[in-house]
């Protein structure tokens, strides 16, 4: 079966590659520059007065508003239905800034975007965490709150219902910004730089993070990826780019008021996100584009035109749910990773990397252990790389891990059996950080690591994968794993938005390690597919080339052979012994007791949340308490 | 791939087509006198926006019957501002753009204030019919800017010339409610009486704000009657009005109760009842109706007879009146260039319109604006206070 699935999937791959780079990226091309002139010059086309140059203008506004939500919504999928709220904060403190104390409009830019960005952070940090619907209604209530404080004019600054009037034009020297078409223009310039940003952005280690909460937070901070402190940057710099919209918008229409700002101007922004397609750039621009143009076609069908606006929405979401315009990872194969200086062949990046694989893999520098002592020998008194030490786990009243004591031996593969519900799992989230113990420790190469979050117990050593996959679905193979490689590399958000040099040489690293493991597990062909097109079995194995490219000291697999079928168990096992012999410890749960006795060292059996033996395996398998905890007590 | 190019460049051309359709051609024609009415006819407040649509066509048919403007007819083109600043910006850009010189706009002031940069940056000579902030007029000068409505101080203007000549008080209070419009008003009143009060014709024996939404009122009433002013002024809404003054009957205070715009309501009548509100007199600009002017019945008349109601609100009809005062100008300029015209509206002296005289300050206010009192008689009728 997996041998139809491959074939077929090699056709998909050979069909795209073909259509994709060659065709593809030149008609892109040419439909860009034509859109780039078009823009350009449409101030001047016969048919536009300045009406029209205003509707594009706005356009602009709309375009720099739908990217900055993008960044919240698109990118990491965070429901943020109060972005309106961030573009007032921006409006108002330009109108307020520049009425009390004079200070020029275009100093005020930056301004704008501190203080929205600022505030964002101050009412973000505490909400952050709070998912999907929940964060929704929070917003929600960000968005009135900022919009009712307005209008009851605290201090006698925002001037209530009635708004701010008296905002100035942009200044640069005596060249002042006054005209329409002036406006055009400063706004696309503005929105083509952000757009330059992003896509830099999106084609980064900080990016990826993004998208990878966006897809699984839980693998994502699993993987190494501080979710918090990504959302808290994504959530600011969104704010702080709707921020700079409100500047705009301020010093164009020269008046400001509550009105502009309401709920029905966070969910249009919503519109557009949605209606382009998450995370999409272009789809973005198009989105704001049909969002603003098209009430404006509707407007003399009066009362009807949001009727129209409606319907035309509802028909667009039917045919095209995904947006219309969805970003195209699989499209345009490494390339699109945006990193420079990597060969045009990506064989022939591969042969580089797996013969530069003893300095990239740091799993492999430190790999001291004598692997001795395997099958029937005793347990060798190698020392322990991980231990928990009467670790407790409680949920309510049902005590799911009781005073455990678990060893793990370095070089070696340790695995943990039981029954189903026995408490292997919550053991494994208690190791990796996904719980904290209601008491105990869990010690790891000599440091106590139990209070740890998953993303930085990653970066201490122990890579993991899940028990029912958690792949980040709409990512490629290739960025999955790179996803792996994240926890040791360090560009922030400006190296990521300028591609600085240091920043291109770490993803480099990032990329030929990702490559090196992925075809060490032998998913190199599927590089360019995405993760959820990956037959199930290749899934598995996905999940652990993700957990190796992070070069963990101790590999924790959750149960790796099931729903595999005897050919891929096979393979598992060759390649977890690969992983022996090239240094790495394992811990593994697993229910195929051919597994489990073919290549373990040492096991340890877990029944009602407690320890009932720990033993090589041949000798597990006599031991009348695991008969017992398997089968019942014998009569 | 040149399947698709073609299809690419027919659909821009295509748009191009529906944007070159939208777009209306140059200068006005010269069969007809082209004026604009910008209005939101969508949003918020579209009813005020049709009922703005209406007067106004109304008001045009009546000119054209009498042949027009310059022996020319009125045509009447409609933009809508959705009742949003942005919008409104829009608004005025697209009537620019078809070259129109004069245009009725808009309601709201914050609407009306983008707009009419726009209009005096383009001379085009625009008339607000919906917007009162004082700040339009009086924060800086548009010189093709004008307005047929009242500001927001017109009511305490009014005020302090009814309680002072027409009532003749010397001992007055003014109770508010501390927000914005209500305490605006008792500000604005005070502003007007200060004169009077330097001149020692008048006192305030009361200035304070009453807590909105309260059931019991009866400190504060019998405050009112220990200082049993002749004048008791209130200027916040209605509900309130209503507690206090049934309380205050109640208590026997006897001062002449005045209620500014917001108070003579149904709920005011039915919550006060008609013993407490009986000789109340209450500040209202004057619909049409209660109007003897003969233009009034004429446009009434006219309104009826086409819709077969009343106009919805007095905004509307103060956009048929700036119409009225643009046909004037033009009439009295002989032309319809933006500078003649604004000069010609500035010094009119006979203009007649449907609210009364169409007069303007040098700032583009709405000169002698007619304010009237009215009183509730013994059925809890409102009438027009006559002494």
């Amino acid at each position: 079966m997996s041998d139809i699935t491959r074939n077929i999937l090699e056709r998909i791959g050979r069909l795209q590659a073909g259509r994709d780079t060659a065709s593809n990226t030149r008609r892109l091309r040419i439909f860009l520059s034509v859109l780039v002139v078009f823009m350009l010059v449409f101030p001047f086309l016969p048919f536009v007065n300045n009406y029209w140059v205003d509707v594009g203008f706005l356009v602009g506004i709309y375009a720099l508003l739908g990217l900055s939500l993008n960044i919240i919504l698109g990118e990491v999928g965070l429901f943020n239905l109060g972005q309106a709220a961030f573009y007032a904060i921006g409006a108002y403190t330009t109108a307020i800034l520049y009425n009390q104390f004079n200070i020029p409009i275009l100093l005020l830019l930056p301004i704008s975007a501190l203080v929205a960005g600022g505030f964002a952070y101050l009412v973000a940090s505490p909400i952050i965490h709070l998912r999907g619907d929940y964060l929704c209604i929070v917003t929600i209530g960000i968005g009135e709150i900022v919009r009712i404080t307005a209008l009851n004019n605290p201090f006698g600054l925002t001037n209530g219902a009635n708004g701010i009037t008296g905002i100035g034009n942009p200044n640069f020297g005596l060249f002042a910004i006054r005209t329409p078409t002036q406006f055009y223009y400063y706004i696309w310039i503005i929105v083509a730089l952000v757009i330059l940003g992003l896509i830099n952005l999106q084609k980064s280690r900080v990016g990826r993070a993004w998208n990878y909460i966006r897809e699984d937070e839980i693998a994502a901070e699993a993987n190494g990826i501080d979710v918090r402190h990504y959302k808290l940057i994504a959530f600011v710099l969104g704010t702080a780019l709707a921020g700079i919209a409100g500047n705009i918008y301020g010093s164009k229409f020269m008046i400001i008021s509550p009105s502009n700002f309401t709920f029905m101007e966070s969910c249009l922004l919503f519109v557009i996100v949605l209606l382009g397609g998450l995370g999409s750039i272009p789809g973005n621009l198009l989105g704001a584009a049909i969002v603003v143009i098209f009430p404006e076609i509707f407007r003399q069908f009066a009362s009807y035109r949001l009727l129209f606006f409606g319907a035309a929405l509802v028909i667009m979401m039917v045919f095209r749910p995904e947006g219309i315009l969805p970003r195209r990872r699989e499209r345009g194969g490494f390339n699109g990773l945006g990193i420079s200086k990597i060969p045009k062949d990506e064989d022939a990046l591969l042969a580089r990397a797996v013969e530069n694989a003893a300095t990239i893999a740091p799993a492999q520098a430190a790999a001291p252990a004598p692997v001795t002592a395997r099958g029937g020998g005793r347990l060798s008194d190698g020392s322990f790389v991980l231990e928990t030490q009467h670790v407790n786990m409680q949920f309510g009243g049902l005590m799911a891990v009781s005073q455990f004591d678990l060893k793990v031996r370095e070089g070696q593969i340790t695995s943990l059996i039981g029954p189903n519900g026995a408490g292997k799992t919550t053991l494994f989230n208690v190791i990796t950080g996904i719980y904290h113990p209601s008491s105990g420790k869990v010690i790891f190469a000599g440091e106590d690591i139990t209070s740890l979050k998953p993303h930085q117990i990653i970066s201490r050593g122990i890579a993991r994968t899940f028990q029912n996959i958690r792949l980040f679905p709409s990512l490629t193979c290739i960025e999955n794993v790179m996803s792996g490689a994240h926890c040791h590399a360090h560009s922030g958000l400006f190296p990521s938005i300028f591609h600085a040099p240091g920043q291109q040489r770490e993803e480099r690293r990032i990329l030929d390690l990702a490559s090196y493991r992925l075809h060490q597990v032998g998913l190199w062909e599927y590089r360019n597919e995405l993760a959820k097109n990956l037959p199930y079995g290749k899934q598995k194995v996905l999940e652990i080339a993700r957990a190796l490219a992070s070069g963990p000291k101790l590999l924790v697999l959750d149960e790796p052979s099931s729903g595999l079928n005897d050919a891929e168990t096979e393979e598992l096992m060759g390649l977890l012994n690969k992983l022996l012999a090239e240094g790495f410890t394992l811990l593994l749960i697993e229910h195929d007791m051919n597994v489990v006795m073919g290549i373990s060292d040492s096991v340890t059996v877990m029944e009602m949340g407690s320890k009932v033996a720990e033993d090589l395996p041949d000798k597990i398998y006599n031991n009348p308490k695991v008969i017992e905890a398997y089968l019942g007590k014998e009569e | 791939m040149k399947k698709k190019l073609v299809g690419f460049f027919s659909i821009l051309v295509s748009l191009s087509l529906v944007l070159a359709g939208c777009a209306a051609p140059g200068a006005s024609t010269s069969e007809t006198i082209k004026i604009g009415l910008q209005a939101p006819l969508t949003g918020d407040f579209a009813a005020e926006g049709q009922w703005a649509q209406q007067s106004v066509e109304v008001a045009a048919e009546l000119l054209n019957k009498k042949g027009g403007v310059l022996g020319k007819q009125i045509e009447i083109v409609v933009v809508d501002d959705a009742s949003n600043p942005k919008d409104s910006a829009l608004a005025a850009q697209k009537v620019i753009a078809q070259g129109l010189q004069q245009v009725i706009a808009s309601y709201g002031s914050s609407v009306t204030a983008p707009a009419a940069d726009l209009y005096d940056a383009n001379k085009v000579v625009s008339v607000g019919y919906g917007c009162t902030a004082v700040r339009l007029t009086m924060d800086k000068q548009r010189p093709y800017f004008f307005r047929t409505a009242g500001r927001d101080d017109t009511q305490s203007e009014f005020f302090v010339k009814f309680a002072t000549e027409t009532l003749g008080a010397k001992r007055i209070a003014i109770m508010h409610d501390n927000q914005d419009y209500g305490k605006g008003v008792a500000d604005d009143a005070m502003k007007f009486m200060q004169p009077k009060i330097d001149a020692g014709e008048v006192e305030i024996v009361y200035f304070d704000a009453i807590t909105p939404g309260e059931s019991d009122y009866s400190t504060v009433v019998s405050q009112i009657k220990s200082l049993n002013p002749d004048v008791w002024f209130y200027t916040a809404y209605y509900s309130e009005a209503a507690l206090l003054l049934k309380q205050a009957r109640d208590a026997g205070v006897t001062s002449i109760f005045v209620g500014n715009n917001s108070v003579p309501t149904p709920e005011f009548e039915k919550i006060a009842g008609v013993a407490a509100i009986k000789d109340s007199i209450h500040l209202n600009e004057p619909m049409p109706q209660f109007l003897a002017y003969p233009e009034s019945k004429e446009f009434l008349d006219a309104y009826k007879a086409k819709y077969n109601e009343l106009p919805g609100s007095i905004w509307a009809v103060y956009a048929a009146d700036a119409l009225n005062a643009l046909a004037a100008a033009i009439t009295k300029a002989g032309s319809t260039d933006p500078d003649q015209v604004t000069s010609a509206m500035r010094s009119m002296t006979d203009a007649k319109g449907i609210t009364g005289p169409l007069l303007f300050t040098d700032r583009g206010d709405r000169k002698d604006i007619p304010y009237y009192a009215y009183v509730y008689n013994d059925q809890g009728v409102l009438e027009l206070y006559s002494k």
